[in-house]
């Protein structure tokens, strides 16, 4: 009775590609059109104020990736709207279906917001210099805080589409309220323990057991050592983990959605 | 084809729509599924297709697994819902981006279709009216030639010509291999398509026959004076007097009009319930 590969079909997922992207096309165009808009004027009030932002320190990463992960929590608003029952029902894989929108919103996304703010700069670049007299810079898509901001991007966006698949309104805002909740318990449960078992050693130098004793503490040198570590630690798990969890825990939510 | 056993589903916990349902359908049909509002209608339709998932028993169709949705499964059915969605683009280039999901689509078939509809493939689907859009829909469903298609409601926003052309269009789909199953409460529109009927009350299966098995067991009559006695199946008041049904003693075969004998079945008479359930033992024998 089955005779096709159910799981991964490359021309099912190109076709699933095709569907997601031209299905959107109209939105796709709007969108990217109102965002050139709104950077473009950004970049003249640079060139007219003639500030100098730290454009490939912060505001290229930032536009980057906060646009990035909106258009990524946006990715899957067909399970929650009408055509939920067009795109579970389309003959696809939930492998597929998840694939073609990561393609969608990594590799596509990225080669479209570099394209755009090439274009951008070059726009603004001749406005500034033939109305204003002033300098922009042409956009450097190989800058490496670009390529840094970009691996950043890519390692988050997969949470924000596990938040596009498991919630049903406002995506973009609950999922950073699940990133932002246990991250808050993580940095002030440390904060606080560390306040509880120190502040005497602040006070006096020394660390006072509850058996009466008092010992010196470690030294800062081998707690920044430590702290040093448990980062490294976090950030390995960071880049390795992340994606590939995430990527997981999305597929397994998608398979089970309902209409 | 269709084989659902022991299926219970609910929206809320302990509170089930449907309990230990049980119902086979085979190939060479068109099914007519009938309830009142919130019977469940829609909610067997969204199981069958694998997007409301059963919570107990078992639903297999076709020899997969509705759940699963499995590709090869899903290209083998196609849903055309109450509410329908429009993109944002021409009909042609949706059809263009969908039939390759659907290893059996007949393009000419579908081009014919949407001729004899009256609609034009250059138009966008954000141009057309509710109607039109079901047309582009029930002539894609139609031309996909899956072996099963299910359909919710579709001579809903029909005008009178196209629901002629669709009935025409859908007794020309029906082959030895597929099953169509339509949800509907416009039974007149489909009245001698739909072949055997279905009827869901209260989460159960209370009737499923063909049409010409009930023919043998009741007699319709049309009476200008009010009908009593214990003969008397049920009746309903209409312009110039009352139709009625009895038992069917003189063998004649009555054509049987489904309004009818929807409200028999949901009047929950006994003599009435009896009978079918007589037929349905037989049936099994």
């Amino acid at each position: 009775m089955k005779s096709t590969n159910n799981y991964l079909n490359f021309a099912r997922l190109k076709n699933t590609l095709y569907s997601d992207l031209l299905s959107n096309i109209w939105k796709i165009v709007v969108a990217a059109e109102a965002l050139a808009g709104i950077l473009l004027l950004f970049f003249i009030y640079v060139g007219i104020g003639r500030m100098e932002p730290k454009l490939y320190s912060t505001v290229y990463p930032a536009i980057i990736i906060i646009t990035g992960l909106i258009v990524t929590s946006l990715s899957f608003s067909e399970l929650y709207t009408g055509k939920s029952y067009f795109y579970l029902t389309l003959p696809s894989s939930s492998i597929e279906k998840l694939l073609s929108k990561l393609i969608v919103v990594s590799v596509l996304y990225l080669l479209g917001i570099n394209f755009l703010l090439i274009i951008v700069s070059i726009a603004a670049k001749g406005i500034n210099y033939f109305l204003l007299g002033s300098q922009f810079p042409i956009f450097n898509p190989i800058h490496p805080n670009i390529l840094n901001s970009e691996l950043l991007y890519l390692i988050m966006l997969t949470i924000f589409q596990f938040g596009a698949v498991y919630f049903k309104k406002y995506n973009f805002l609950k999922t950073i309220l699940l990133i932002s909740v246990p991250t808050f318990f993580m940095i002030i449960f440390p904060a606080i323990s560390y306040k509880l078992m120190f502040w005497e050693f602040q006070e006096t130098g020394l660390l006072r057991l509850k058996s009466g004793y008092a010992i010196a503490p470690p030294s800062v040198d081998i707690l920044a050592d430590t702290i040093q570590q448990i980062v490294e630690i976090l950030t390995f798990l960071f880049y390795s983990v992340t994606a590939p969890l995430f990527l997981m825990l999305t597929y397994l939510q998608l398979r089970e959605s309902e209409a | 084809m269709i084989n659902i056993s022991n299926l219970s589903f609910g929206y809320k916990k302990n509170s089930n729509i449907f309990s230990d349902l049980n119902i086979k359908l085979s190939a060479g049909n068109i099914y007519g599924l009938l309830g009142k509002n919130g019977a469940g209608k829609t909610t067997l339709l969204k199981i069958i297709i694998g997007l409301l998932f059963p919570q107990k028993g078992s639903c297999e169709v076709l020899g997969f697994t509705p759940r699963k949705r499995e590709p090869e499964y899903l290209s083998k059915i196609y849903y055309i819902p109450e509410e329908i969605y429009s993109p944002n683009i021409k009909i042609q280039r949706y059809i263009d981006l969908v039939f390759p999901f659907y290893p059996k689509f007949d393009k000419k078939k579908f081009d014919s279709f949407l001729e004899e509809l009256e609609i034009a493939s250059n138009k966008k689907f954000t141009e057309l009216s509710y109607g039109q859009k079901k047309r582009v829909y029930l002539a894609f469903g139609l031309a996909s030639n899956c072996e099963i298609l299910i359909l919710d409601e579709p001579t809903n926003g029909l005008d009178i010509p196209t629901k002629r052309i669709f009935r025409k269009m859908l007794a020309s789909s029906i082959n030895e291999n597929n099953i169509i199953l339509i949800s509907t409460h416009q039974v007149s529109d489909l009245q001698n398509l739909i072949d055997p009927v279905i009827i869901l009350d209260d989460g159960k299966i209370v009737f499923q026959q063909g049409l010409s098995d009930i023919a043998q067991k009741i007699s319709i009559q049309l009476q200008q004076t009010k009908p009593e006695g214990d003969q008397v199946l049920y009746y309903e008041k209409v312009a110039g007097g009352y139709t009625v049904l009895t038992e069917n003693h003189l063998g004649n075969e009555d054509d049987i009009n489904i309004e009818l004998l929807f409200n028999a079945v949901i009047s929950n008479n006994n003599k009435f319930t009896e009978l079918v359930n007589a037929e349905v033992i037989d049936e099994k024998h």
